[in-house]
C-alpha cells in the first residue's frame, strides 16, 4: 500500500503492514497506519471535543507520541495502540482543563444499551434521531470502531455508496463487501451495548 | 429477507436513516493531514480564538503530578530545571580528577525510578499572601520520567498523599490583610482526613459578613478535623474533574504561590464559560481585539510551543543539535550565570541564577533574584532541585523524589491527641438526606451528564 492510497482514506488492513521491528521499514509502518487511520482518529477527537482545531492539535500530539513510542508494537496492534494513546491524550487534555464544555457528548450507558436493542427491533422514528442524546451515543459508538469498519459504515450509510462502488474501492467482491458490512453493523451494535 | 436475518435487516434500515439524519465531522483536508505530521520544529496550530484564552497550555499527555504541571509558573520553573539538566547532558562536567558525563545526569533524570514526589514551599510571597506548604505524593508503583513520557505506559495511581499549607495575608493590601488559614490533609486507602483551621478572614471580607460568621470562626480557631472516609474512593477525592474541594484547595494554594489570580474556579457543574469554539463556530467569528495583540500572542504562543516541543524532545532523547542549541539560547536568555560544582564526594550541584526578566514585570519580583540548584549524586541520580530567593520574602521551592511518605504526617493522631474530635463528613451528608454514593444517581436522559464520574468516558 502506498502512502498516497493510505492518505486517500482507503480502508487499511493492518495485517498487510510490514513488521514493525523490521529496521528498514519500521518508521513507514507506523506512518502507514497513522495515515490510514488518520481520518478515523481525527473523527474520534472531533466528536469528543466538538472542536476541529483541537482535534488537529491532538492529532499532532498523537503523531509525536507515535514517533517516540510504539517501537515494539506488532504491526497488527498499531491501530489499537494509537487508539489507547489517543484516549490517554484526551483524558489528559480534560484534566488539564479541569472541566469539559457542556456541548461535548458524554457516554450514556442506559441510553446506549436501549438504543442497541431498539435498532434491531423496530424502525426508529425521525424525531428520535433528532434528539441530540441519541445522535451523541451513535457518534460515540461509531468513532470507537476500528478505522476499517468505520470507513465502511460511513461509505455505505453516510455517503450512500453502493456495494459495487465500495467493492471497487476496496478491491474486493460485492459479496465480501456485504459480509464486511454485516460484521461492521454488528460491531456498532455491540459497541453501543457495551458502553460503560 | 436479509441474508443475515430480520434483525440485521432492521439494523440496516435504521442505519440508512441515521446516515441521512446524522452529520459527521468534516473529513480532514490534505493540508490538515499534512499538518498532523509536521516536523517538531514547526509550531502546532495557533488559532486566533485562542489568543488571550485563560487556560494554560495543556501539558504533555500525562497527568501525573498535576498540581505542579497545571501551574504555568511552576511549569516554567520545571522547564528551567529540565533545560539546565538537559543542557549539561551534552557537555562534560570537569570536577577535579573525575569527570561526570552530563549525559549521565540527563539519563538519571529520565530513568531514575522512584515511588513519589515531594514539594516544599517556604515563604512564597505573592498576590498579598505568604504561602508555606508541602506536598508528599506516593504512587502505588515506581515511576520514572521515561514512563511519564510514554502515553501508553500504565499510569501509576496515587497511594498516599500528605499536604499541608498555611496562607497568611502579608498586610500589603486590604483584600488579604487578616487572612490566616491552615489546612492539612492525609489521604490513603485506609484513612482520609483533613484538618482545617481558619484563624482569620481578610478584614475586607469580615466587614460584610452576617453576625454569625465571627461566631463560626471562633469555633474553627482550634481547627476542625474532618473524617473523609465516608466519601468516595481516593481517586475521586484526590483528582476528579468536578467538585474536589481538597485538591481544589491545594491547587488554589499553589496558584497563590505561583502568583496567579486567587479567583476560585467555578465550583458548579454548569458549562465552562471559556468553552472552546464548537464544531459549528468558525474560529474567525471570535475576532481578536487588535491585529497587533493577536500577532504578539501568536508569536508568544509559537515561541512557547517551540520551546515545549524542544524540551519534550530533549527529555525523550530525540533532540538533535539544533534543538539543544535552541534550549541553550533560551537558557542563556533566562539565566545570566550557570555553573556546576562538586560539593562533596560523588555529589555535584548545578546552579543557575541572575535570571533575565523584564524589570517591570511580575516575574521580576518573583524570580528575578532566584537561584536554581539541582543536586546530583553519582549512583543515585538527580536527588533534589531547589529554587531559592523567590519572591519578596526570599522564599524557597524545593522539589525532590521520595520513596515513602512520613507515616506520622499521614496519621491524624496528633490532632486527636490535642483533643480535636473528628467530624464524620460522610455521616453528616447522609444525615441531611444526601448520598455519598454515585450509584444512587439516576441519570435523566433529558439532562446533561456533567456531574457523573467520567474518567473512563470511552
Amino acid at each position: 500500500m502506498s502512502l498516497s492510497s493510505a492518505a486517500a482514506g482507503v480502508p487499511f488492513d493492518a495485517g498487510d503492514a510490514p513488521a514493525i521491528d523490521d529496521a528498514s521499514t519500521a518508521p513507514s509502518a507506523m506512518q502507514l497506519v497513522f495515515e490510514a487511520c488518520g481520518a478515523a482518529l481525527h473523527r474520534y477527537f472531533a466528536v469528543r471535543t466538538g472542536d476541529m482545531h483541537l482535534a488537529d492539535d491532538l492529532m499532532q500530539q498523537l503523531w509525536l507520541a507515535a514517533r517516540g513510542g510504539g517501537g515494539a508494537i506488532p504491526a497488527t496492534r498499531l491501530e489499537f495502540w494509537l487508539r489507547a494513546v489517543a484516549k490517554n491524550l484526551l483524558r489528559s487534555h480534560w484534566r488539564a482543563r479541569r472541566r469539559r464544555p457542556e456541548h461535548v457528548p458524554m457516554p450514556d450507558p442506559e441510553l446506549a444499551v436501549e438504543l442497541a436493542g431498539r435498532l434491531v427491533a423496530h424502525e426508529l422514528p425521525a424525531d428520535e434521531l433528532a434528539r441530540r442524546e441519541v445522535r451523541d451515543q451513535l457518534l460515540l459508538a461509531l468513532t470507537e470502531l476500528p478505522a476499517a469498519e468505520q470507513e465502511l459504515l460511513i461509505g455505505c450509510y453516510f455517503e450512500q455508496r453502493s456495494h459495487a462502488e465500495l467493492a471497487g474501492r476496496l478491491g474486493i467482491s460485492e459479496r465480501a463487501v456485504e459480509g464486511r458490512l454485516y460484521r461492521a453493523r454488528q460491531a456498532l451494535r455491540e459497541q453501543l451495548a457495551s458502553v460503560a | 429477507m436479509s441474508t443475515y436475518g430480520d434483525k440485521d435487516e432492521m439494523l440496516d434500515r435504521n442505519l440508512r436513516q441515521i446516515g441521512r439524519a446524522l452529520e459527521l465531522p468534516p473529513t480532514p483536508t490534505a493540508a490538515q493531514r499534512a499538518a498532523w505530521t509536521l516536523p517538531p520544529s514547526r509550531p502546532l496550530s495557533i488559532r486566533p480564538s485562542d489568543a488571550g484564552e485563560a487556560d494554560p497550555p495543556a501539558p504533555h499527555a500525562k497527568s501525573k503530578g498535576k498540581w505542579l504541571m497545571q501551574r504555568p509558573r511552576m511549569l516554567a520553573a520545571g522547564a528551567v530545571l529540565a533545560a539546565c539538566a538537559a543542557l549539561f547532558a551534552f557537555f562534560l562536567l570537569p570536577s577535579g580528577n573525575q569527570a561526570i558525563a552530563a549525559s549521565t545526569i540527563f539519563r538519571s533524570l529520565r530513568e531514575a525510578v522512584h515511588r513519589g514526589l515531594a514539594v516544599e514551599l517556604v515563604d512564597i510571597q505573592a498576590e498579598g499572601v505568604i504561602f508555606n506548604g508541602r506536598v508528599q505524593l506516593l504512587f502505588d508503583q515506581p515511576f520514572s520520567l521515561a514512563s511519564l513520557d510514554d502515553p501508553a505506559a500504565a499510569e501509576p495511581e496515587p497511594q498516599a498523599v500528605y499536604a499541608e499549607f498555611r496562607v497568611r495575608g502579608d498586610g500589603s493590601n486590604d483584600e488579604t490583610a487578616g487572612l490566616d488559614v491552615e489546612v492539612s490533609a492525609g489521604l490513603t486507602e485506609q484513612d482520609k482526613w483533613a484538618f482545617v483551621r481558619l484563624s482569620g478572614l481578610p478584614n475586607e471580607v469580615m466587614k460584610d459578613v452576617p453576625p454569625f460568621v465571627p461566631f463560626l470562626l471562633n469555633m474553627t480557631r482550634n481547627g476542625l478535623l474532618l473524617d473523609l472516609n465516608g466519601l468516595e474512593e481516593l481517586e475521586s477525592v484526590l483528582g476528579d474533574d468536578e467538585a474536589d474541594e481538597v485538591s481544589a484547595a491545594v491547587s488554589e494554594a499553589f496558584a497563590l504561590a505561583a502568583g496567579e489570580s486567587t479567583a476560585r474556579p467555578d465550583a458548579g457543574v454548569s458549562a465552562d464559560s471559556a468553552a472552546p469554539a464548537g464544531v459549528d463556530q468558525h474560529p474567525s467569528a471570535a475576532a481578536p481585539a487588535s491585529a497587533d495583540q493577536d500577532q504578539a500572542a501568536s508569536d508568544e504562543q509559537r515561541r512557547a510551543a517551540e520551546i515545549e516541543a524542544a524540551l519534550h524532545e530533549i527529555l525523550s532523547g530525540t533532540a538533535g543539535a539544533e534543538r539543544i542549541a535552541l534550549v541553550a539560547r533560551e537558557l542563556e536568555q533566562l539565566a545570566g550565570k550557570v555553573a556546576v560544582n562538586q560539593v562533596s564526594h560523588r555529589v555535584w550541584e548545578l546552579s543557575a541564577s541572575e535570571f533575565r526578566v523584564d524589570a517591570d514585570s511580575d516575574e521580576a519580583a518573583f524570580i528575578g533574584r532566584a537561584k536554581l540548584t539541582i543536586r546530583y549524586a553519582q549512583g543515585s541520580g538527580i536527588v533534589s532541585a531547589e529554587l531559592a530567593e523567590v519572591g519578596p520574602a526570599n522564599g524557597r521551592i524545593r522539589f525532590g523524589f521520595i520513596d515513602e511518605v512520613d507515616p506520622t504526617l499521614l496519621s491524624r493522631q496528633r490532632f486527636i491527641d490535642r483533643g480535636i474530635v473528628p467530624i464524620d463528613v460522610g455521616g453528616l451528608i447522609t444525615m441531611f438526606g444526601g448520598s455519598t454514593d454515585d450509584s444512587d444517581d439516576k441519570p435523566d436522559p433529558s439532562q446533561t451528564k456533567r456531574d457523573k464520574d467520567d474518567d473512563d468516558d470511552d
